[in-house]
């Protein structure tokens, strides 16, 4: 669950987020929209931990995910927060170097999980996605729309409470766009908490679900479609 | 951590180095030349210490006669001497015995010595023993107020010459050696510089998903700790072939060293296990204590 309330993030004088209050209830579904510099990055940066927000006298800030308070979280405490979201790049992020089986479970080796855990549940993840012919192959060789399951398998992989998919569609063609916004649902429906940064309103519109727009570190709708 | 994520994580340190080859060569040579610097440092200071305390041990004064002194001076000088304070053993070395001294240490000069012919070309003279070597120069310039003296010859004046080369190396090596360590933390740093930027992107999805700080930077310190370790490596093995080589050519001069006072170096096989702990363990310890730094300044976590 997502919980803020009254959260501004500044950069020098310039508000980010001002004043915004938000609530993502467990295993809601929820579109982030906004045009460049709305504050969507910021709010992403906030969520993960990677920024913090203003403390403001008299002002009673809340900042809560899965269950971690971040407005006293300590350095420490950003880790254990981080494995319980999932992370959906814009562009992949997959390593070249690796091939499918090893992007996933890259994660897995990265949060020191034992060798046998790791060979039990890749395959696992790689299955749902439907990528299992494609596990020894490498991102150069996969098309667009499989690189995009990939890195949502990768954010799979750990059992997340919640999934942040940043702009997931926005440098695939129509077919794979739906593709992936159709599996990202599916996870939904399996209860995990799913949140996506889209500016794609026809996409948006599509798949229906709560949209939440920002303008200018605003909310200015909060809409179910 | 898991033992399966140590083996995980060292494999990628050395990945990095392979990967980071044309930086990690760089950094590899000046830790090696570093290291080079400061075992011949080592190892030259520790001969010239042996050389020092054997010279010492000897603690031996040889007070040459004039020629022409009568038998009856030789005595009295030789009493006197006795009677000296700080001098604890007196011994006449006469000229006959020090011509068959020299003939037998110098084998292949028979020739010079032919044309010598039996008559010995050397003065007489006293060997004495000094009891306190702190007060052997009050001791020695009492000596040449003696009559008869033609030259005291001390082996301090080699051991001078050996301490103050000693001084003279160990500075000049301190000096080129600080500045060798500041480019080889440059070199390290750029090296690390180059891991993290070639690594961005694992370093990006580590820092999402939730990998510890520690867990980050442990392979770039692997990469640090590995080059240390290998360039002490190298050192040991420059140092045993450049050593041996060299004390090899030195001991085939004994005569113009056993004139010195030096009876022999420290052969390598003594020092081989201290060198290479050393080598590996300053090298280590520079290369880690880099890498560490450059991760601190670069790897934002």
């Amino acid at each position: 669950m997502v919980e803020l309330s009254h959260v501004t993030v500044s950069y020098g004088e310039k508000h980010a987020l001002n004043d915004i209050s938000l609530k993502v209830n467990d295993g809601e579904f929820t579109f982030i929209s906004g045009d460049n510099g709305a504050g969507k990055s910021t709010l992403i940066k906030l969520l993960i931990g990677d920024v913090k927000a203003d403390k403001i006298d008299g002002v009673d800030t809340v900042v809560k995910v899965n269950g971690h308070d971040l407005t006293t979280i300590n350095q420490r405490g950003i880790p254990e927060l981080r494995r319980t979201i999932g992370f959906i790049f814009q562009d992949f992020k997959l390593i070249d170097s690796m091939n499918v089986f090893d992007n996933v479970a890259f994660v897995l080796r990265s949060i020191d999980a034992s060798t046998r855990y790791i060979k039990k549940r890749v395959p696992q993840v790689i299955g749902l996605m439907g990528l299992q012919s494609k596990v020894k192959q490498y991102p150069s060789e996969l098309s667009g729309g499989e690189q995009q399951r990939v890195a949502i398998a990768r954010a799979l992989v750990t059992n997340p409470q919640l999934i942040i998919a940043d702009e997931p569609t926005a440098s695939l063609d129509q077919r794979a766009k739906i593709e992936t916004l159709k599996l990202l649902k599916e996870i939904n429906d399996k209860g995990t908490t799913v949140m996506v940064i889209s500016h794609e309103h026809e996409l948006i519109q599509r798949f229906g679900g709560r949209l939440v727009n920002l303008r200018s570190g605003v909310i200015t709708h909060d809409i179910h479609i | 951590m898991r033992l399966s994520s140590v083996g995980y994580l060292f494999r990628q340190g050395v990945r990095n180095i392979w990967h980071n080859r044309i930086m990690s060569v760089a950094s590899f040579c000046i830790l090696t030349v570093s290291l080079l610097l400061i075992g011949f440092t080592v190892l030259f200071s520790a001969n010239v210490n042996m050389i020092l305390s054997s010279v010492e041990d000897k603690n031996e004064v040889i007070i040459y006669i004039k020629d022409n002194t009568s038998n009856e001076d030789i005595v009295v000088l030789g009493d006197k001497l006795r009677g000296t304070a700080n001098v604890s053993e007196v011994n006449f070395y006469s000229k006959e015995q020090a011509f068959a001294d020299i003939k037998k240490n110098m084998t292949d000069a028979e020739e010079i010595f032919s044309y010598l012919g039996d008559e010995s070309p050397l003065p007489d003279a006293y060997r004495i023993r000094i009891a306190d070597i702190d007060n052997m120069s009050a001791t020695l310039m009492a000596i040449n107020g003696y009559e008869n003296i033609e030259k005291v010859k001390a082996p301090y004046d080699f051991v001078n010459v050996l301490t103050g080369l000693n001084s003279v190396i160990t500075i000049v090596s301190a000096v080129i050696l600080a500045a060798l360590i500041v480019v080889s933390f440059v070199i390290i740093s750029n090296t690390t510089r180059a891991s993290v930027d070639m690594r961005k992107r694992e370093i990006t999805i580590m820092r999402f998903v939730g990998a510890t700080k520690t867990f980050i930077k442990i392979p770039f310190f692997i990469e640090g700790l590995v080059m240390g370790i290998l360039a002490g490596a190298a050192a040991y093995v420059l140092t045993w072939l450049g050593y041996d080589s060299l004390i090899s050519i030195l001991s085939s001069e004994t005569t113009l060293f056993a004139a010195m006072g030096v009876s022999g170096f420290i052969p390598f096989s003594r020092l081989a296990l201290y060198t290479l702990a050393g080598y590996v363990a300053v090298g280590a310890v520079i290369s880690s204590i880099g890498t560490v730094f450059s991760t601190r300044k670069y790897v934002k976590v």
